[in-house]
């Protein structure tokens, strides 16, 4: 497979490719450590309480118990609104694809000249 | 208004399950139509020509993540261990922008400009090896057989509980349905019956909060009767009622965990003083989820959504960057429905009183769904889990199927397979499958979730660190691929076996399996020699800089 003189614009445009994706995957890091972080010690400080301490009249949210309001819901409900803003604004559309040296009638695209994709699942019938 | 389990709304509830039963047959007929075509039977096969859309996407890829698990056992769960669920499944917050975000665009560029239908492809072509492409495999295999096994007993579960019919029996007829359509149908077919299943999953289990919230007689009420609720496996264990710890279905770390021998325990309890320790360990040790095996439940939840063998194919099918924004964006609140509906509509079990033992826990969600709501919702809601269950069934048939016809037979022969033969192998070695996980059902474990959190725990552990390296960093090497699969394949079974720290720190085995895979991983790739510079320019490509 490995060649000693692939084209130099497949060669750039897969280092874009790759430096973008590693981009992304560096913020999904970082929000899944936060997430980590947040919920482990809300949900210790909050819903980890030693039977001795514990209320008589557990505090309730709603019905939920306050921890998991806040330990759970209320931060998953912003780690939607998270992952859209991820998905809008921090992944970005990849280029055109270019078929890898030595394996040019690999490439596979729906839109492609050598593709076997066909569009048509886009949508259940 | 609601139903009673009479004869009448028993038969009635078949009538929307049974629609959603031929809804998925069609949909297979349809999809065989494209393996008649004149596209490459593999590349439809098992990867459906690479064309899914955002929706298709999206409801595959939670389809097949939420399995038996999300609707049986996650949910019975909860019937059993009440609001201390909440750390248990909080990992799924991030389940979405994990499973998608991180690994969907790259595998998805590789796979098409390398012509690859499984992740097992893109590994062995980028380090040129045959052994990384039986090893990797291999592991699949295994550890999603586990996972098919508790899928078969979780859908004849499901049919023994409706339909009333034996545990064999409702396991045939549930083996015939998805293993005849997932072999006739191929990917295509898990996919689109997939997109139908996620639909029925979400509205299924979203509608069944309010008949919950509202036989319970409120949400308030409903963890009321949960703060008083008696602990089963404590009265058996005979620990006095004032030593036993307070609210423990409202707080962490919860009530004692049920073992698998419950039922003879509480039996023994009955005849004896005292069998304290007869379980293993003093009582205090057994109490459900200590923190830090809750914090291993975030880890393992979260971190698998990305490697799961089952999912991994969906990143080499959709056709672009758009549909997988479109997909994230749907796949947020989805997860959100689902596991905080399941969260709170179970916890309204305990006002409700299903008249269920604690060996029982299985058959939480279609006991609600039987108690709770009118007839005609019921049949829906109690083929949501059938749904999920058939889903992930389909997808794991198809990649052991993979595996085995891709990765170990075809790309091991010296001379390629004739198309024809391909084609009979898949269709032989997908229903084969089934019938062995059949075969293996027919023991009926008695709890699914530990096997599906063994499947998800071996996954992550072994697969994730090579998986990651082979996919975003230039220095990964094949030997240090390989230590991270082996490494982190061998140290789950071994703690998953042995449970060595368990006294000093309760952590789930995933978590030493998956830190030992990447330091093997980090290290094996460090001290061996780095890929040639062509070959690593091929996969990152070249900083204009450098031209």
């Amino acid at each position: 497979m490995a060649t000693s003189d692939p084209r130099p614009s497949f060669l750039s445009s897969q280092y874009r490719h790759a430096r973008q994706c590693i981009k992304e995957a560096r913020f999904v890091a970082a929000i899944w450590i936060s997430a980590l972080v947040f919920c482990g010690y809300w949900i210790r400080q909050f819903g980890y309480i030693p039977p001795a301490e514990r209320p008589d009249v557990p505090a309730l949210v709603l019905g939920i118990p306050s921890w998991v309001v806040w330990g759970l819901l209320v931060p998953w409900l912003v780690l939607i609104l998270v992952t859209w803003f991820f998905a809008a604004s921090i992944l970005k559309d990849d280029e055109p694809l270019q078929p890898m040296p030595g394996l040019e009638d690999q490439l596979s695209s729906p839109d492609g000249e050598n593709g076997t994709g066909t569009g048509e699942m886009g949508e259940a019938p | 208004m609601f139903a009673e389990i009479t004869d009448f709304s028993r038969g009635a509830v078949l009538v929307p399950f049974f629609g959603y039963l031929v809804a998925v047959f069609f949909i297979a007929w349809l999809s065989h139509r494209h393996l008649r075509n004149d596209h490459s039977f593999e590349d439809e096969y098992y990867v459906g020509s690479r064309s899914f859309g955002a929706w298709v996407l999206a409801m595959s890829w939670v389809a097949t993540m939420a399995s038996g698990g999300s609707f049986l056992g996650y949910p019975s769960r909860v019937f059993s261990y009440g609001w201390s669920m909440a750390l248990w499944v909080s990992g799924s917050c991030v389940a979405a922008i994990i499973g998608l975000g991180v690994i969907g665009k790259r595998i998805n560029r590789l796979a098409r400009q390398t012509g690859a239908l499984t992740l097992v492809d893109i590994l062995r072509d980028r380090f040129q090896s045959r052994t990384i492409g039986i090893v990797y495999p291999v592991l699949i295999v295994f550890m999603t057989s586990v996972y098919l096994l508790a899928q078969f007993v979780a859908g004849a579960t499901i049919l023994e509980n409706m339909l009333g019919m034996s545990y064999v029996k409702g396991l045939v007829f549930f083996s015939v349905c998805v293993v005849a359509y997932t072999t006739y149908g191929g990917f295509r077919a898990v996919a689109w019956t997939d997109t139908l299943q996620g639909i029925v999953m979400i509205v299924g289990i979203v509608l069944l909060v309010p008949f919950a919230i509202s036989k319970a007689g409120g949400m308030t009420q409903a963890t009321n009767a949960l703060s008083q609720r008696i602990d089963p496996v404590a009265e058996a264990r005979h620990i006095p009622r004032h030593e036993q710890p307070k609210h423990a279905y409202l707080y962490g770390p919860g009530p004692l965990k049920v073992p698998d021998n419950i039922q003879e325990l509480q039996h023994h309890a009955d005849t004896t003083m005292s069998i304290s320790g007869a379980v293993g360990g003093p009582a205090e040790n057994l109490s459900w989820l200590p923190w830090s095996l809750g914090i291993s439940f975030f880890m393992l939840r979260s971190l698998a959504a990305m490697m799961m063998p089952t999912t991994v194919p969906r990143m080499l099918a959709f056709k672009d960057t758009r549909a997988l924004r479109r997909a994230l964006y749907l796949l947020a609140p989805y997860l959100f429905l689902m596991y905080v509906s399941s969260l709170i509509a179970m916890n309204c079990a305990t006002r409700i009183d299903l008249g269920l033992q604690p060996h029982e826990a299985d058959q939480a969600i279609p006991e609600l769904a039987k108690h709770v709501a009118p007839w005609w919702l019921a049949g829906l809601i109690i083929a949501a889990p059938f749904a999920a269950v058939m889903s992930t069934v389909d997808s794991g048939l198809l990649v052991v199927s993979a595996s085995i016809v891709r990765d170990l037979v075809q790309k091991n022969r010296r001379t390629p397979l004739r198309p024809q033969t391909t084609r009979r192998l898949s269709y032989g070695v997908t229903a084969g499958i089934g019938i062995v996980a059949f075969g293996m059902a027919l023991t009926k474990p008695p709890f699914l979730q530990p096997l599906i959190i063994y499947y998800a725990g071996g996954a992550a552990a072994s697969l994730f660190w090579p998986s990651i390296v082979t996919l975003f960093w230039r220095r990964a090497t094949s030997a240090g691929v390989l230590a991270g699969l082996l490494a982190g394949a061998g140290c789950f079974v071994l703690f998953n076996e042995y449970r060595p720290l368990d006294s000093i720190l309760q952590l789930h085995p995933f978590v030493y399996g998956f830190v030992m895979s990447g330091v093997c991983t980090y290290l094996f790739c460090i001290l061996t020699p780095a890929q040639p510079q062509s070959q690593v320019e091929l996969y990152f490509g070249r900083a204009p800089s450098e031209d």
